[in-house]
């Protein structure tokens, strides 16, 4: 996904001559033709994360709109401060473009574990945060975000899912099961094992947000209306990702009788190591342990 | 060029006139930091004297950008722009009270704040990204900074300065209120620079240290650092609290509004000055 984020970038740049590619030592061999094509709009400022979000917000003040790139846990936590009092505070159009979330570098450690980003960005102000789950959902994410102003916080995994067209939306169903009692929601790569657990029978139907803030609440209303069970599932603590969103809105739109299910890491640092397949099977995220999952929530519904 | 008396006394009005304004909006709303806005006079007034004001006035895309990043010295900002016609006397008096935007840290949203401040350290990262943008863009227009010393504590300004010097940003100028004295006390007992002037040059900044409440010698640095290849600092000497004696080099000043008595003993000092 981030080879076709740089592809739309370079077509974007060509076109929007505001665009201004700001990254902090990483991407490497993805911004080397970007720096070669257009290095009045490029800057490489070292791997000083702070300094990368004041420099766009000053960029801001003279008309560029910069896309800021480095992994997900440097460009949310490490800048924090920045990215609340320069970019929401002004309403600032940056682009954030994090990559390596959830558990993609899981062998790394908890440093490096990014599951608790979107917590971390959902409370500032005019932030738009997506979290695209298909390369064809990457420029999806990308036409969305230069239709407004206001500043982003694209969180891109590791994933190459590819869907047929008529399954690409922003935020869509995916799969549907119009007799299943239960709907699985969820984001970025963890769309796969989604997909894969809801098998070729459709146990289940799937919908997915590439767009987790703000989304359509009427149309969220009618996906929520529709089925008595929902199951959140994500690379990312249920405690602040989208299952805590979700539920903060079947609280305000009165949803009493939809039962709000999560599968997602616990909150807590981890003291061991491994890739992103260990994780999921340790809490539950695999293709299969999420299908067993549905299989019990279907059964406490007959 | 000597300077004659007479201009020199001209300027202390001045800035006499200006604190005594600052007092003013200080005393009425009972906000704070009336230490560090007195030092950064001078030093405000200088950098706005050398920019033209009817290209920020119409909001211009080749105007010159100044950061107060020592957003707590909101007050004296506040003053300037009042001075220069760029905010009304009606709209300074709500300095600080409720329901203003006048907010005691410098906010963008005052027309003609560039950039909101109050958590330090964030300034000179955004003037490097203006001076970036402004070179990009093929404008010759100049960013000024101004940090306090306390201030460069903070390392993101090690972050800022030290990219600067690598791309020689030359249109850019950080100006340090060099005050001595942080929160609690005199800098150099907890945290020393040792010496600035030697750190800054080591990052490529072509530095000056000058006597932050003479103006006039403020203004010929800038001059001088327009010819500069590389990016500039002017190191200013000056006294928190400057202006009236038994606030000057007192950190209680930092925090605390005067009371009646000590308005009155303060405008006093201020206005003393402006009649002789």
């Amino acid at each position: 996904m981030r080879n076709v984020f740089f592809t739309q970038l370079i077509e974007q740049m060509c076109k929007d001559k505001t665009i201004f590619l700001v990254v902090a030592d990483m991407g490497l061999g993805l911004v080397d033709p970007i720096q070669k094509e257009f290095p009045e709009r490029f800057i490489n400022v070292g791997i000083a994360e702070q300094n990368m979000i004041g420099i766009s917000a000053g960029l801001c003040n003279v008309g560029f709109r910069p896309v800021c790139y480095t992994i997900s846990n440097f460009l949310i936590q490490r800048c924090y401060e920045q990215i609340r009092n320069d970019i929401c505070l002004h309403n600032y159009p940056v682009v954030l473009v994090g990559t390596s979330t959830g558990y993609d570098n899981g062998g790394l450690g908890p440093t490096h574990q990014v599951i608790d980003d979107i917590g971390c960005i959902k409370v500032f102000p005019y932030m738009n945060i997506y979290s695209p789950s298909t390369m064809a959902s990457v420029r999806i994410v990308f036409e969305d975000i230069f239709k407004h102003k206001n500043p982003s916080y694209v969180r891109i995994g590791k994933g190459c899912l590819d869907l047929p067209s008529e399954q690409i939306g922003l935020n869509h169903m995916v799969t549907e099961n119009r007799g299943s009692r239960l709907l699985v929601i969820t984001h970025g790569t963890m769309l796969e094992n989604c997909l894969k657990a809801a098998g070729t029978d459709g146990a289940f139907s799937v919908y997915c947000m590439n767009k987790i803030k703000p989304f359509e609440k009427d149309e969220m209303s009618r996906v929520f209306l529709q089925y008595p069970k929902i199951l959140v599932v994500e690379d990312h603590v249920a405690s602040s990702g989208l299952y805590n969103i979700l539920s903060q809105f079947l609280v305000e739109s009165k949803l009493y009788t939809t039962e709000l299910y999560s599968l997602a890491p616990p909150d807590g640092f981890e003291r061991t190591v491994g890739d992103k397949n260990y994780f999921a099977d340790k809490y539950g995220l695999t293709p299969e342990k999420i299908r067993n999952y549905t299989t019990e929530l279907l059964k406490q519904s007959e | 060029m000597g300077r004659s008396s007479i201009d020199s006394r001209k300027e202390t009005q001045k800035t006499d006139l200006l604190r005594k304004r600052v007092l003013d909006i200080i005393y009425q709303s009972k906000a704070s930091h009336i230490g560090s806005s007195f030092s950064v006079i001078e030093i405000l007034s200088a950098v706005y004297r050398g920019i033209d004001i009817k290209k920020i006035k119409d909001k211009r895309d080749d105007r010159d950008r100044v950061i107060l990043s020592k957003g707590h010295s909101a007050a004296a900002l506040y003053v300037i722009l009042n001075h220069l016609g760029l905010l009304s006397d009606e709209e300074l008096m709500t300095y600080y009270k409720n329901g203003s935007i006048l907010s005691g840290h410098a906010s963008h949203f005052v027309p003609y704040v560039e950039h909101s401040t109050g958590a330090l350290g964030h300034g000179l990262s955004v003037a490097v990204g203006i001076g970036i943008g402004l070179k990009s863009k093929g404008l010759d227009s100049r960013v000024y900074v101004i940090v306090g010393d306390g201030e460069l504590h903070e390392g993101s300004n090690w972050e800022a300065l030290l990219l600067a010097g690598h791309l020689k940003l030359d249109n850019l100028c950080v100006l340090v209120d060099m005050n001595g004295l942080g929160g609690t006390k005199d800098i150099n007992s907890y945290c020393s620079f040792n010496s600035l002037k030697d750190k800054l040059e080591s990052f490529c900044f072509k530095t000056f240290e000058v006597d932050g409440h003479d103006e006039e010698q403020i203004c010929q640095t800038i001059q001088r650092l327009k010819e500069s290849e590389t990016p500039g600092a002017i190191i200013c000497h000056t006294i928190k609290g400057k202006g009236v004696s038994f606030m000057e080099n007192n950190n209680v000043w930092h925090y605390r509004p005067p009371n009646d008595e000590e308005y009155k003993k303060a405008s006093i000092e201020l206005s003393k000055r402006r009649q002789t």
